[in-house]
């Protein structure tokens, strides 16, 4: 395997990838000459302090030299921990008077239709600490009620009393004029030491909720992501590594440290960004551009797309039931993973999840005292798991235990202990299908153009499987599936998303007023990557717009690059839209007239590698054969295969488990397939 | 011995699966390719698959008054159509053949394998509007169906997938807005193709006995599930009463009663005592009765049962013919749906609550506080019309807190952005917070409800209100107290004139329609509420 390497010495180690998850922290160590994987265990309850022993430790065995380090990207789930666990910063609220329970009252909706023990999310800013002033600016920007200086200053007392650590302010058509945000941070800076946060700033984009909930979010999470990069940059720079780490955002591009400081509502899906864009650079790689990709691990399934080496966004995504408007990868989870429980309910049908043994006790095979029956002793049942090539750090899989769980719900619905592992494999790989169905055939999108790219630790168990029943043609399984998160923060571009709403007449507006905001906007963007250390001429900008006809209330959006040349016309875009109308929905009405709600520009500098870096697969040569159990077929004789021993264009013949360091696939009979260059293995699915 | 026997408890989860996917991806593809905003964003649809005779398998639905009243309109299709071709639509919205009020069109298509009919696919929309007297087809003051819109009995508006183009004139010529009609017909035509193709894929996977097989194996799951919910509830037989406001027309109160009898694993609802149906628009078909029946009897048991023909089996429901929540011909019904929906609730709810006192709850707003607006911009020198729905108070629960400031019960549409309306509209929002104080006092405290003011910057538009429990209020139960009523206001120089729960009025320029919603009822004892819970609710200025 000539083109594969692996570095012997330290001082080629310049890039360092670090992605923190709920077990484990995936550390890639990339250079020139090749990449390698470590994995440390993670400290949820002080998760830098993890981060530095690892690098410590590093450091200590000679890994790496912090003298030739140049980079560290980082993708952190601290901020979205935080959302989720309710410990955000106390924070105060400033609104528009009249206006304080917009982010209370929220759309007006509930989120379960028949839950009459429904509760909205606990609150960011209780309702006493949303203080109101009197000023308002109507739908064209002109104030219509000024500021009252005195009452600013009135507040501040009132603020200082109320022992909070942060400020967001939010005022009424802010995006269209936001001196009033700016005369109140301002003021407030000065007098209280305090992060204030204005919805101007973070998003100067019209629907006053969701710019609320917004910017309250990253107003409570800014003491939270300072004390932790804080602590981070401290600990970097005694080891003498860089002290200024890039952070994954969640429209997969990187940033700076202090900038995921100052807002940090942008990492709030830092690290399933990152493993999709891992994803979509081995998917590259590979030859695929039109991706599915599914991350199942221990309690949940992430499934997302990618379509002509895009990730597809949003920018209506929600974290915690927080609405959080920023650009974000569209994932869909569902709570389907290897530790999924099956039961059977009140009705008689068999059902897997949504409840998880999660890592304590885990599956019954873990032998850690569980005995409910799960996804992953369905698969030890069934021969897919090898009982002395386990899971989780553990020394040996209990096979009697994960027979004993199965057999409980085997014998109440009249089948073999067989039978009902397939069963429950089935059930979990239909919700899976769902998932992806939900993300493609919903959306418009054909699975059969697409290849599935599988990872996490169970992922590749039920690829194949899955691809069949959404007649996926192609299966595509890294050699690095476990740490395609850890990849994917190296190779992904440095960038930011700014924007600005106009909400107008597309007829209402000259080419050379859009132009004239575009420029600011680029440079505004281009600004926040020269202040990270990016190289002017490396610095791209894909500019795009919110397009609708008038009267709807729903956008697409559409790339513009003409207004970039300062073309006097929007013909193009508007040629864009309706096309891309007749795509997503079916239809387009090329005499309706359009609105342009907001103009958008992508900033992008270049990623810490240019190229995807190389893995070499390790782990012990298998030459044994097992009785697998395949649905159709039943039991089989079954090669099982290490990747590590796989070649270059090596043929994969099903039925065979291939086995990994950090996963299992399985390939089974009738299918087949072959691994390429960098251990990527591809299969081709028929029927 | 029922059809399912020979599906295991693999197949069965397996096929429940695949004929969700059926429902939901024929709603999303009706939402992906609608036209207007009623649908696109606040979603008001519903899709549903069906076997061969009728009885509903599967149902997508995102607001719950088309729960129970799809099965009404593949009733009424297959009643009028004697023979099905492939490719055929039957379409309809008359309330008193299939349908609910006239704003919902719903379409009903045949599947067919291997050639014989199968099963039915059938999706429900409402529409910004059907004609009528007012834009929008929602007056207050109607009191004949003839003056709701135009009535659509069940006809094959395609026959073997060629439109009938002079039915199709027919429909757009009366209707405000042909051209996003005929958008949001198109859209509803193409989920129905969704529908007949995934269903067809679902045959070619599992085989056309496997599947017609399944069917009946998921309506007994359903069944035996909600017979076990039912059957935890205690025997017995419940009654309670409320009111409706008025009519809109006359200034009576109209009682709305039912009688629950539970009876092992049967439950029957009787409206006997109920009002004889009035002149008003707040009549009430049975199959939206049926909905607020079988919401509230999903919201008592198992939310998760699927929402199918089985589940449904054990419910038994009697409605007087020619009462209010059952009328006939030609009373105006348009309110029904959007209001007395919410007051069956009440009273199902109310008397479940005396059988399940653990799972009872108080009562929520009642109201879907119905507001339009129209007139001329004076912007752009053009008509406009909005219509929106205000939240309000939920009710108290045994151990929480009613919700301040949400939907409840038969609607769930999401309000217009402030920033959205004010940029298409001549309009301003002054106000839009919590009202303090409005919720029903107990050991758990009813939600507040919700004032929302508009002032209106064009000359001269028209308002018009389809409310509730302005006067009648949302109860408390278990000695809790009832929640505030609501107010129409209208503010004209800074004095405060009060207006009816029903009409239509004019507003000048810079005058404002203010809309406070009701409060929720309380449950229990104010006296036992936690010092703590009284501390908050003080500092928090909501009591």
């Amino acid at each position: 395997m000539p083109e594969r390497s692996t570095y012997t010495r330290s001082d080629v180690i310049n890039a360092i990838g670090i992605d923190i998850g709920g077990t484990f922290i995936d550390v890639v160590l990339a250079g020139p000459d090749g990449s390698r994987l470590v994995k440390f265990p993670s400290t949820p309850e002080a998760p830098h302090r993890g981060v530095l022993d690892g690098l410590v430790q590093l450091i200590d065995r000679g890994e790496i030299d912090p003298a030739y380090v140049t980079g560290i990207a980082h993708g952190s789930t601290v901020a979205t921990n935080a959302l989720l666990e309710g410990t955000w910063a106390r924070t105060g609220l400033i609104t528009t008077r009249g206006f304080r329970d917009v982010l209370e009252i929220g759309r007006q909706d509930r989120p379960s239709l028949y839950d009459l023990s429904v509760d909205r999310p606990e609150e960011i800013v209780p309702r006493d600490l949303r203080f109101e002033l009197t000023e308002r600016v109507d739908a064209e920007g002109n104030v219509i009620a000024r500021l009252d200086p005195a009452e600013v200053t009135a507040l501040i007392p009132r603020l200082r009393a109320a022992g909070i650590e942060a400020i967001a302010v939010v005022f009424l058509f802010s995006y269209l004029n936001p001196d009033h945000e700016r005369a109140v941070g301002c003021e407030l800076s000065e007098a209280l030491d305090l992060p204030v946060t204005l919805s101007s700033d973070v998003l100067p984009e019209f629907r006053e909720y969701e710019r609320t909930s917004t910017t309250v979010v990253c107003a409570a999470l800014r003491p939270v992501i300072g004390r932790y990069l804080g602590a981070l940059e401290e600990g970097a720079s005694q080891l003498g590594l860089p002290e200024t780490w890039r952070i994954m955002q969640s429209s997969g591009t990187v940033t700076d440290g202090p900038r995921a400081e100052a807002e940090p509502v942008r990492i709030l899906l830092s690290g399933p960004a990152a493993g999709v864009q891992g994803a979509r650079a081995i998917g590259e790689l590979a030859g695929h551009r039109n991706l599915i990709t599914m991350d199942m691990g221990g309690t949940s399934c992430d499934v997302s797309l990618i379509r002509g080496g895009a990730l597809l966004r949003t920018t209506a995504g929600e974290v915690g039931g927080h609405p959080v408007a920023q650009q974000m990868i569209g994932i869909h989870t569902i709570g389907a993973g290897g530790g999924s429980i099956a039961w059977i309910d009140t009705g008689g049908a068999l059902r897997v999840g949504p409840r998880s043994a999660g890592a304590l006790p885990g599956p019954a095979c873990y032998g850690r005292g569980g005995d409910r029956p799960t996804v992953t002793d369905a698969h030890v049942v069934l021969g897919h798991l090898l009982p002395d090539l386990p899971l989780g750090g553990l020394p040996r899989l209990d096979v009697d235990a994960a027979e004993a769980a199965i057999r409980s719900l085997a014998e109440p619905l009249g089948l073999s202990i067989d039978e009902a592992a397939e069963g429950i494999l089935e059930i979990a790989d239909a919700a899976m299908e769902r998932a992806i169905r939900v993300i493609s055939i919903e959306r418009g999108y054909d699975p059969r153009e697409y290849a599935l790219l599988a990872f996490g630790g169970a992922g590749p168990l039920h690829a194949v499987s899955i691809a069949r029943r959404l007649s996926i043609p192609h299966v595509v399984v890294p050699a690095t599936a476990g740490v395609l998160s850890a990849l994917g923060l190296l190779v992904s571009d440095v960038g930011c998303d700014v924007s600005r709403s106009l909400v107008r007449r597309l007829s209402s507006i000259e080419p050379k007023e859009a132009h004239g905001i575009v420029t600011e906007l680029r440079a505004e963007g281009a600004e926040i990557l020269r202040a990270q250390g990016i190289e002017e001429s490396t610095i791209r900008f894909e500019v795009s717009a919110d397009l609708r006809y008038v009267g709807q209330s729903h956008e697409l959006n559409v790339p513009i690059a003409e207004l970039e040349e300062e073309t006097l016309s929007f013909d193009r875009a508007v040629e864009a839209f309706h096309a891309e109308h007749e795509t997503r929905f079916g239809h387009a009405e090329p005499s309706g007239e359009l609105e342009l709600v907001t103009l958008r520009v992508r900033v992008v500098g270049p990623p810490a590698l240019a190229e995807t870096p190389l893995f070499e697969e390790t782990g012990p040569i298998e030459t044994r054969t097992v009785e697998a159990w395949f649905a159709g077929v039943r039991r089989v004789e079954t090669r099982v295969v290490s990747r590590g021993s796989l070649g270059v264009g090596a043929a994969i013949e099903g039925p065979a488990i291939v086995v990994g360091s950090d996963s299992t696939l399985l390939v089974p009979p009738g299918i087949s397939g072959h691994s390429d260059r960098i251990g990527t293995i591809h299969l081709e699915v028929r029927g | 011995m029922s059809r399912g026997d020979t599906i295991d408890a693999i197949t069965l989860e397996v096929l429940r699966h695949a004929f969700t996917a059926v429902a939901e991806e024929m709603n999303a593809n009706l939402i992906r390719s609608a036209y207007s905003p009623n649908i696109k964003e606040r979603r008001d649809c519903s899709s549903a698959l069906f076997d061969a005779e009728g009885q509903m398998i599967a149902q997508a639905e995102s607001i719950p008054v088309h729960l129970g009243a799809m099965p009404f309109s593949v009733a009424a299709a297959v009643e009028a159509v004697e023979s099905f071709s492939p490719g055929d639509v039957v379409v309809l919205n008359d309330p008193y053949a299939g349908g609910a009020h006239l704003p919902d069109i719903t379409f009903v298509a045949p599947v067919f394998a291997e050639g014989r009919l199968i099963a039915l696919v059938a999706n429900r929309a409402h529409h910004a509007d059907v004609g009528g007297k007012e834009p929008g087809s929602l007056a207050g003051d109607t009191v004949e169906i003839y003056q709701e819109g135009l009535r659509i009995p069940p006809i094959r508006l395609w026959r073997r997938g060629v439109v009938d183009r002079d039915l199709l004139e027919l429909v757009l010529l009366n209707v405000r807005t042909s051209g996003e009609r005929w958008g949001d017909l198109r859209a509803q035509y193409a989920a129905c193709r969704t529908g007949i193709d995934r269903l067809s894929e679902v045959i070619d996977r599992f085989g056309l006995e496997t599947v017609s097989e399944g069917m009946g194996a998921i309506l007994d799951y359903a069944e035996r599930r909600m017979r076990a919910e039912i059957a935890r509830i205690p025997d017995g037989t419940a009654t309670f009463d409320d009111v409706l406001d008025d009519d809109g027309v006359t200034d009576e109160p109209i009682s709305i009663r039912v009688s629950v009898t539970v009876d092992g694993d049967r439950i029957t609802f009787d409206f006997a005592g109920t009002a004889p149906q009035v002149r008003g628009p707040v009549n009430a078909v049975l199959a939206v009765t049926t909905s607020a029946t079988y919401y509230a009897v999903r919201a008592m048991t198992d939310p998760e049962i699927p929402p199918n023909a089985g589940c449904y089996r054990p419910i038994a429901i009697d409605a007087p013919l020619g009462s209010v929540v059952n009328p006939e011909p030609p009373a105006p019904v348009v309110g029904g749906n959007l209001e007395t929906s919410q007051r069956v609730v009440d009273v199902v709810l109310g008397a479940l609550g005396r059988l399940v006192p653990e799972r009872a709850i108080a009562a929520c707003q009642g109201s879907m506080n119905n507001l339009a607006i129209g007139g001329t911009d004076p912007r752009i020198d053009r008509p406009y019309s909005i219509y929106e729905t205000i939240a309000g108070g939920f009710g108290a629960r045994p151990t929480r807190d009613g919700v301040d400031g949400i939907h409840s019960h038969m609607t769930n549409t999401l309000n217009t952005p402030i920033e959205a309306l004010e940029i298409a509209y001549p309009l301003r929002v002054e106000r839009y917070e919590l009202r303090k104080g409005t919720g029903g006092a107990g050991r758990t405290r009813g939600g507040l409800g919700v004032r929302r003011d508009i002032r209106s910057l064009g000359p001269d538009a028209r308002v018009s209100l389809l409310t509730e429990r302005r006067r009648q209020r949302p109860y408390g139960i278990a000695g809790g107290e009832s929640g505030s009523p609501g107010e129409n206001v209208l503010i004209r120089d800074d004095e405060e004139i009060m207006l009816p729960a029903k009409g239509s009025l004019s507003l000048a320029y810079g005058e404002i329609i203010s809309v406070r919603t009701p409060g929720g009822g309380g449950y229990g004892p104010p006296d036992e509420r936690d010092p703590e819970a009284i501390d908050a609710d003080r500092r928090e200025e909501r009591v």
